[in-house]
């Protein structure tokens, strides 16, 4: 059942150049569909796992002699489901934006690997399958960075495959140390093999290599440079893919899982997350207010709120570990939004430079205003959903006496609304900036994947309750489970 | 202590070296293949016959091909004009990273457990049965190799921008930016 | 063995990155990179065989060298489009985007 997951789009992608030459409007509708059924599928296990339990699959299980396995718990499925959705809307969004771009069969098919790639991430029981399928994310990203193969798009991939894969390199030798010294793979062993077999130095070493590798996934600062350059050099669906999701799935779910899973947070890796998130949170802000280019000014907000989430993980507290969660899903569903309405002016006006835009709101009723819907979402203005994720990531350090730290998430939250608001003057209200007269609103499929995600901003702001009870309470209680069951504590605690 | 083993591994090292340190790109790239070669032969001593010949023809065959066709699509009259004392430097900087390394690799690495020898059937076993999943990963990753070359190599497209340009100019051709 | 291979693991890891940090060629950063990832095929093996588990070692590294072989034919399509675009493959002639 799980399998599902990984074997569709697999198999849909691997069918995508046959059927493109069918007919043109083929790829569109396979690619939809595909996310669509998987979004579905993905909704259907809240039931399963909303009561606290998880999912095992065993390739036995089907009459396989196979000892290949998944897992699905509370933070996986919600990673699961926010992939499917946001990939969705960018599916969507994609049908009449691609269509100058050309190859849609490969572009379509890039973009299911990436999905199956991200899918397998989440479900894997496995560290080195996990970087298996982390890097099918990643090489189908490299690729689909460069889509549009004119030389910004080149260089932002050249770049982002390099320090990629020195990312990943690192990651694989901490994990051949591990193995040498454990001599297995599994999380559920490892957990229990780490605290016996490896020395406190070694530990050191190998947590040090996965917080540099998926940090630099995640684009913390200080390894975020490559993020201002790919996220907006890329086409402006996979710009919201990779903002939304894939820095999340590769960067900060597969931190947490080893750090959590493996090791059960160490007192020194929670204090390394909490510094690290908090510059973030403020260097991404800081860059984000003095940037003219849309895109690139989205991409730098995105570091800064990745650090909300990573000192949220870092905390450690049931809390913090919720605000952390909602926060994930919520910046991926305002930030794709705010990356696809980036994407939308850029579609209607041909630039995306904010000095030369100017009240392009009134040519531009749907696009301006889910704009403004994103911006009071990710400044926290209730009662969009960023404010509840923001609310509880605060409350969550006061409670745990980082007040100087909440002070921090405070001032940048204002920061965020104050660089938003900016950009909506420049952009969208006052005088009609001189050569924009024939601008039109966007074709119909772009309007509504950007329309859809304003509603679910502003829906789950005002139904929040009834999504922490079932997405986001049982990420957090797998989470506070597998601290808990870990028991050893390192350096102290 | 192996001494052939320490033999090939200071071959592995000097063919690392005169990779980083040739100018030209094609010498790199072939001391790049003799590395894997050697890295080959190394793997081969230690029981790994399987992981030694995928070393020995896809990386030191298959993605040296690519490295030489790449070399050759992409010659040039000017070479990459570069600042050379980093090389000259490379050898301090190489001893003094061995010495750190000699020192902390001792420590880190000082309680290695005794090898057990698990009940493992056969090589086809372990990677079919034990390591499926990384199998279908295989595949994934093989396609998003073939549909990015793909995407990289076709013919240019007219973005958003040319077209709107292309329209802009057909309208009534007054530049605007 | 087993601790002299460990510590041409880390000196190899060295000389991939040295190659990376210093080069301005773009296929010379990608040696760099086959360079690091050759260090992560020995430790990989080391490990197999230091606990006498080489099917599973090698099962790990076979993946490996399949993804290392996607990984560089896209960096090299890259690099072919870097070329078409700049006419050269100095690294520094991508600087239009500021990091």
């Amino acid at each position: 059942m799980l399998l599902l997951f990984i074997i569709v789009p697999l198999a849909v992608a691997a069918l995508m150049p046959l059927v493109s030459r069918l007919w043109k409007g083929l790829p569109d509708i396979l690619g939809v569909a595909t996310m669509a059924a998987l979004l579905t599928l993905s909704l259907y296990q809240i039931r399963l796992i909303s009561s606290g339990h998880r999912i095992l699959w065993d390739a036995a299980a089907i009459g396989l002699p196979l000892k290949a396995g998944l897992m699905l718990d509370g933070f996986s499925l919600l990673l699961l489901i926010t992939i499917s959705l946001i990939s969705l809307f960018a599916c969507i969004y994609s049908i009449n934006y691609m269509e100058h771009y050309g190859a849609k069969g490969s572009y379509y098919a890039l973009f299911l690997l990436m999905v199956a790639g991200m899918n397998g991430l989440v479900l894997t029981v496995d560290l080195f399958n996990m970087y298996v399928f982390l890097e099918v994310a990643a090489v189908a990203s490299y690729a689909l960075v460069a889509f549009g193969q004119k030389h910004d798009e080149v260089e932002a991939a050249f770049k982002y495959l390099m320090l990629s894969v020195l990312a990943t390199t690192g990651i694989l030798l901490a994990m051949s140390f591990i193995y040498l010294m454990t001599g297995t793979m599994n999380f559920k062993e490892l957990s229990m093999a780490v605290g016996t077999g490896m020395s406190v130095k070694l530990i050191g070493l190998c947590l040090a290599l996965f917080l540099m590798g998926f940090g630099l996934k995640a684009a913390m600062v200080p390894f975020h440079a490559w993020l201002p350059d790919a996220h907006p050099s890329a086409p402006a669906p996979i710009s919201a893919m990779l903002s939304g999701v894939l820095i999340k799935v590769s960067g900060i779910y597969a931190l947490t899982r080893v750090v959590y899973d493996i090791f059960g947070l160490p007192a020194s890796v929670s204090q390394a997350m909490i510094w690290l998130g908090v510059a973030s949170m403020v260097i991404g802000a800081l860059i984000a207010l003095g940037q003219n280019d849309f895109k690139r000014m989205l991409a730098y907000s995105s570091i800064s709120q990745i650090g909300y989430i990573v000192v949220g993980l870092g905390l450690g507290t049931p809390l913090g570990i919720m605000g952390a969660l909602f926060h994930l899903f919520n910046h991926a569903t305002f930030k794709s939004l705010l990356f696809l309405d980036a994407g939308a002016t850029e579609y209607a006006t041909g630039t995306r430079d904010l000095s030369k835009l100017g009240g392009v709101g009134h040519k531009l009723p749907i696009t301006s205003l889910t704009t403004t819907i994103g911006t009071f979402s990710i400044a926290g203005i209730p009662p969009f959903n960023g404010f509840w994720s923001k609310l509880l990531i605060i409350v969550a350090l006061v409670e745990a006496n980082h007040v100087g730290v909440a002070a921090i998430a405070i001032a940048t939250s204002i920061l965020t609304l104050w660089y938003f608001l900016l950009m909506q003057r420049k952009a969208f209200f006052g005088k009609l900036a001189a050569g924009l007269e024939k601008v039109k609103e966007v074709p119909f499929y772009m309007a509504l994947a950007t329309f859809c995600l304003a509603a679910l901003c502003l829906l789950v702001g005002l139904f929040y309750p009834w999504v922490t009870a079932k997405l986001i309470q049982p990420g957090m209680t797998a989470l506070t489970n597998s601290i808990g069951a870990n028991g050893f504590s390192l350096f102290g605690q | 202590m192996d001494i052939i083993n320490l033999i090939l591994l200071i071959m592995l090292a000097g063919f690392a070296c005169l990779a980083v340190f040739f100018k030209d790109l094609l010498r790199a790239a072939l001391s790049l293949a003799f590395m894997s070669a050697v890295l080959a032969v190394v793997l081969y001593r230690m029981d790994s016959p399987y992981a030694a010949v995928f070393e020995l023809s896809v990386v030191a065959g298959l993605i040296t091909v690519l490295f030489v066709s790449t070399i050759a699509l992409t010659k040039t009259e000017e070479a990459v004009k570069e600042s050379r004392w980093p090389m000259y430097l490379f050898p301090l900087f190489l001893v003094l990273f061995g010495i750190i390394d000699l020192l902390v690799m001792k420590g880190l690495f000082s309680n290695i457990p005794a090898g057990y020898g698990n009940a493992e059937k056969s090589f086809g076993a372990t990677l079919w049965g034990i390591r499926s999943m990384d199998l279908i990963g295989q595949i994934a990753v093989i396609f998003g190799g073939v549909f990015g070359v793909l995407a990289l190599f076709r013919e240019k497209p007219l973005t958003a921008q040319d077209k709107i340009d292309a329209e802009k100019a057909k309208d009534g051709g007054h530049k605007l930016w | 063995m087993v601790m002299i291979n460990l510590i041409f693991v880390g000196l190899l890891f060295f000389i991939g990155l040295y190659c990376l940090l210093t080069s301005r060629n773009m296929i010379k950063l990608l040696i760099g990179l086959e360079i690091m990832a050759k260090s992560a095929v020995l430790s990989f093996i080391t490990a197999g065989y230091a606990r006498g588990e080489t099917f599973f070692s090698q099962s790990l590294v076979i993946t490996f060298i399949v993804i290392e072989v996607s990984i560089v034919a896209v960096a090299l399509a890259l690099v072919i489009n870097a070329y078409k675009n700049t006419g050269n493959l100095d690294i520094r002639s991508l600087t239009k985007l500021k990091g």
